[in-house]
């Protein structure tokens, strides 16, 4: 039985073109500061978006909202079609979600941090195992299993035992990536991920995240300072400016031939510097 | 006063040793009591629901800036008044519990709050419970650095249950106080109740020092 054919055309277009992600009408406040200002934005699944801006214009803060480490004043967040911090009531109003809503909504999105974030307590294995045992219920040996790959696949298969003390930066932020990988989201948000590490070990860490990109059909939002990764790797670049969303396109466009003034200064700003 | 009297101390040590089973019973079952409770009354406390942190804050306060001697009176003495009939060990191990478990309250909040915001966010990224994130996550690095100061605190109650005489509870102190008014000698009794609590303190700074290293060499 196919039940696909039995739907007009148009519903399926529309559920395989519903984003992934999507931001509607999102503003965020710390008092006075508006850092998200009517934000819209919607990413396709498997999409790798690319955002850049100056520091305070917002970008960590889309990520942060979108990992619901920060609460949004307005507007509503969609993750892979269903609402993040709201759910429909019986009447089908959205109203705040309920804890179990929102950490059902939330296993689709991973995080990686600036500063890795590892649990200094655990070594390599136990921080990537420890999830996947405590918060998908796999066994053990599952998930023993799963990490092993994962670390495998950062090029770490040699440091399992080793405490994050023990290993350098680049090391650290591979492991963490492969803690993340480990709960199998959807989308996976990068947050600056390279900024507290040094030149040289950058390489690995993008390596990491190039390979990722190519053999997953993994949605990609990356707040980023590397001008040049953006533009190799992302599907399209989106420059933030005071809470918005100030000019976007493919990486072609926005670096090679930007419209606005703003982007046109901060790329030559950022030109110099690098 | 005679110089001390050997004989009179050995004859009384049985005694002594008998009693003070009790005093090692009391520590123990009251720092039990005191470091599960006052880890509960830590997170109570820096709960962001005000219904909860507000009743455990004052709580807190409130035991903390009153004295462990009227605490207990007041279990054991006027209690009953309110249809709370306890014995006076109860009493007494309830109360001194209660004391000490707001203090390791302060010192859990102190441990907690040191573990960087970070570590949360790491959690709540992984979709942890609550429940989940302190035991495995938060608890594990919160505990390393206060273990000295629980220590400090298991001693010092160790050496608060001589209090829990005034509630007729016959502790080593009582003991000796029993036997010194029966035998007009006061000397060898109470002497041999300091240098019990004396060997006793010295052997748990001993052992905390340890359990640290421990944990240590475990990282």
């Amino acid at each position: 039985m196919n039940m696909s054919t039995s739907h007009p055309a148009s519903i399926i277009e529309t559920i395989q073109a519903a984003p992934m992600v999507q931001f509607r009408d999102v503003t965020k406040r710390y008092g006075d500061l508006t850092v998200l200002d009517h934000l819209d934005l919607d990413v396709h699944n498997g999409e790798k978006v690319a955002i850049i801006g100056p520091s305070g214009s917002g970008k960590s803060t889309l990520l942060r909202a979108l990992m619901t480490l920060e609460d949004i004043d307005e507007g509503v967040i969609m993750v892979d079609g269903e609402p993040l911090t709201h759910m429909p009531d019986s009447s089908g109003q959205l109203v705040r979600a309920n804890t179990r809503h929102q950490r059902n909504v939330r296993g689709k999105v991973g995080m990686v941090f600036q500063s890795f974030n590892l649990f200094p307590h655990m070594n390599a294995l136990q921080n990537v195992m420890e999830a996947p045992v405590q918060v998908l219920g796999l066994s053990k040996t599952e998930a023993r299993e799963r990490t092993e790959e994962l670390l495998a696949m950062v090029g770490l298969e040699d440091k399992l035992d080793h405490y994050p003390s023990q290993l350098s930066g680049g090391q650290q932020q591979r492991v963490a990536i492969a803690r993340a990988l480990a709960m199998r989201p959807k989308v996976m948000l990068f947050d600056e991920v390279t900024s507290a590490l040094d030149p040289e070990l950058c390489g690995e860490v993008l390596n990491v995240i190039r390979r990722l990109g190519d053999a997953h059909s993994l949605t990609m939002l990356m707040v980023t300072h590397q001008m040049g990764f953006a533009r190799e790797f992302a599907d399209r670049v989106c420059f933030f400016n005071e809470g918005r969303i100030h000019e976007q396109g493919s990486p072609d466009e926005l670096f090679n031939n930007p419209q606005q003034e703003r982007t046109r200064a901060f790329l030559s700003a950022v030109n110099d510097a690098y | 006063m005679n110089f001390f009297d050997w004989e009179f101390a050995w004859t009384i040590l049985p005694s002594l040793l008998d009693a003070s089973l009790k005093t090692v019973g009391i520590t123990l079952a009251g720092f039990s009591i005191a470091i599960v409770l006052g880890l509960f009354l830590a997170v109570g406390r820096r709960s962001r629901k005000r219904w909860l942190s507000w009743p455990v804050t004052g709580l807190i306060e409130f035991i903390r800036s009153t004295p462990l001697l009227i605490q207990v009176f007041f279990l054991f003495f006027v209690m009953p008044n309110f249809g709370l009939n306890l014995s006076a060990l109860q009493a007494g191990i309830i109360g001194i519990a209660l004391h000490y478990a707001c203090y390791t309250a302060e010192v859990y909040r102190a441990g907690l709050d040191a573990v960087p915001r970070a570590q949360w966010e790491a959690v709540t990224a992984l979709n942890m419970r609550p429940l989940t994130a302190y035991r495995k996550i938060i608890l594990p690095q919160a505990l390393r650095p206060i273990l000295p100061a629980l220590g400090n605190y298991l001693i010092s109650m160790l050496k608060d249950t001589p209090v829990l005489s005034a509630i007729t509870v016959v502790e080593i102190m009582q003991r000796a106080k029993n036997i010194g008014s029966e035998h007009f000698r006061y000397l060898e009794p109470i002497t041999m109740v300091g240098l019990f609590f004396l060997i006793l303190s010295l052997g748990l700074a001993w052992l905390v020092r340890r359990l640290e290293n421990r944990m240590e060499l475990a990282r």
